[in-house]
């Protein structure tokens, strides 16, 4: 059975109650950024309101790519990941179109989280970079990039930690 | 058993004074915005405690683990609140920096005696 991942190499060699520190760590992590992200985005809407004559306005394209990597997020880690080692053999009704949706469905994720990131850049060239504004409603535009690398960094985090608890569950089985 | 009783008392004490640095940190300035980081310290343990409980009450399921990360997860994301809140208040303008520092110590040592109360609870419960 082909590994999918390159990471599966040298994480079994942990003892085994770090692992489940890993598992807990790592989740409270998770959350952390994706909170930090979004407390971030707050910070940026909050400043945008408060300053006085601004010279661009805060519009719903700028809560546009927190929102894609949110959704993006929640797609990418509600995918059981055996899904995916399942094809090839087996009911070739049953098994192997369930791989090939999980892995659309992983696809769509993913493409929520990088397109999330790319928005909130594109929207940092476009409405604060090219206009020339000033450091502190340059400031504004930073937020939205931060928030969509601190959901995209959850996102790592929390797929990393629970798919490789799951590889080391396999592994232990077949010990 | 006295020891017990020490920590007990020190631990209500801590309380008081976050509550009190807290409460400060609005009444001093007359603005009570960061009175919400309270509820967020305090309900903070809560996702915890229900999603944990989950847990013990059947170990071998696989839909428990994930309940519990789902509880770990809000608990991260209401402690970090509680720190980002006063911050963002603070960086806008509408509260000052001492009130702001205030209110984070108050929070911390809110959430702080509720964690140490919790695991003391728990070890005592163990044997």
């Amino acid at each position: 059975m082909a590994r999918i991942f390159v990471w599966n190499c040298n994480l079994p060699r942990l003892p085994s109650a770090w692992r489940e520190q890993l598992r807990d760590v790592g989740t409270y992590a998770s959350g952390a950024l994706f909170t930090l992200g979004w407390w971030v985005f707050i910070d940026g809407l909050v400043m945008s309101r408060t300053l006085e004559n601004s010279p661009v306005k805060f519009g719903f394209e700028d809560w546009i790519p927190g929102l894609l990597c949110t959704l993006g997020m929640i797609i990418t880690n509600s995918i059981d990941l055996t899904l995916l080692r399942d094809d090839g053999f087996g009911y070739s009704s049953g098994g192997g179109g369930l791989a090939g949706k999980a892995k659309l469905t992983l696809f769509i994720g993913i493409a929520l989280l990088a397109g999330g990131v790319a928005g909130s850049l594109a929207i940092l060239a476009i409405k604060y970079i090219v206009p020339g504004v000033d450091a502190s409603v340059l400031y504004i535009g930073f937020t939205n990039v931060i928030q969509t690398v601190c959901l995209l960094l959850a996102s790592i985090v929390l797929w990393f930690v629970h798919n490789s608890e799951h590889d080391n569950n396999y592994n232990f089985v077949l010990n | 058993m006295s020891a017990g009783v020490k920590t007990i008392v020190g631990l209500s004490v801590c309380l008081a004074c976050g509550f009190l640095l807290s409460i400060l940190s609005c009444a001093l300035y007359g603005n009570w915005w960061p009175l919400v980081v309270v509820f967020t310290y305090a309900l903070a343990p809560l996702p915890n405690g229900l999603f944990g409980r989950y847990v013990s009450s059947d170990p071998l399921a696989d839909v428990g683990s994930s309940v519990a990360d789902f509880g770990r997860f809000l608990t991260s994301m209401l402690v970090v609140s509680g720190f980002g809140l006063p911050l963002v208040l603070a960086h806008s303008g509408i509260i000052t920096t001492p009130a702001m520092m205030m209110s984070i110590g108050g929070g911390m040592l809110v959430y702080g005696t509720i964690i140490v109360y919790g695991t003391l609870f728990r070890a005592q419960s163990d044997f």
